[in-house]
């Protein structure tokens, strides 16, 4: 199935790229299992995870803690354990970014399935969160917290 | 598709590791107990798809040039969302 017809590579991006490896990719596409995290400096907090390969995917992501007063949510046992995860300060959390062609609420983000990565060994999986209603797969992007918390690292 | 017929208690077996039971039949609705090892993961379709079909869309839209990223920052510092 041919998704990415209009797919352009970010040939300038930086090499200060990581690996992240998803055991089973992203929710649909589960043979995305491994994507590198780049950014650029201007660009930020957005940054890209993508495919290593020549034609692969890219997705926007952020962390959220970039964007949003508070998101917190459970991580199941389950899920935790399989990333190696035990609190919260091990993991990292990217968000998927949707850019749209609409005027009013062109940067959306997917606040239902959270990216979460073990941030020593960069495995991580997409969770899908239980909350709906507080976690909508399309939220607005409408204005950046004052400290971008994600523009250090 | 496979279709079978099951009662109330009886169960499916996917494979040797996944199992697919009829707790309970009420109505339109029926109760699955589900046990499967720990590194499939279990969801509803539709919710399934809902990711699915984001993480499509969001793959589509991040193809384009880099300018539409830039794009979006500045629309982070518009006003914000009402509601």
């Amino acid at each position: 199935m041919k998704l990415d017809a209009d797919n352009q590579r970010l040939k300038d991006l930086p090499t200060d790229a990581h690996i992240v490896r998803l055991p089973k990719g992203l929710v649909g596409l589960p043979e995305l299992k491994e994507l590198e995290i780049v950014f650029k400096e201007d660009q930020l907090p957005f940054m890209w995870l993508r495919e290593q390969s020549e034609d692969g995917f890219s997705f926007a992501v952020v962390e959220p803690a970039a964007l949003l007063d508070s998101y917190s949510f459970d991580v199941k046992d389950e899920d935790a354990s399989q990333i190696g995860i035990e609190t919260g300060e091990d993991v990292l959390v990217l968000n998927v970014i949707t850019l749209r062609d609409d005027e009013e609420y062109p940067v959306t983000v997917n606040l239902a399935a959270p990216i979460v990565v073990n941030r020593k060994t960069r495995i991580g999986m997409q969770i899908i969160l239980d909350d709906f209603e507080k976690h909508p797969t399309h939220h607005p992007v409408s204005q950046i917290e004052e400290q971008c918390v994600s523009c250090a690292n | 598709m496979l279709v079978l017929t099951r009662k109330k208690d009886e169960s499916i077996l996917i494979g040797d590791d996944i199992e697919i039971r009829i707790n309970k039949v009420d109505g339109d609705g029926v109760r699955l107990g589900i046990t499967a090892p720990r590194q499939v993961p279990v969801y509803r379709k539709e919710i399934h798809d809902l990711i699915s079909k984001s993480n499509r869309d969001a793959a589509m839209a991040s193809g384009k040039v880099e300018e539409d990223l830039l794009n979006a920052k500045k629309a982070l510092t518009r006003a914000p969302f009402q509601g």
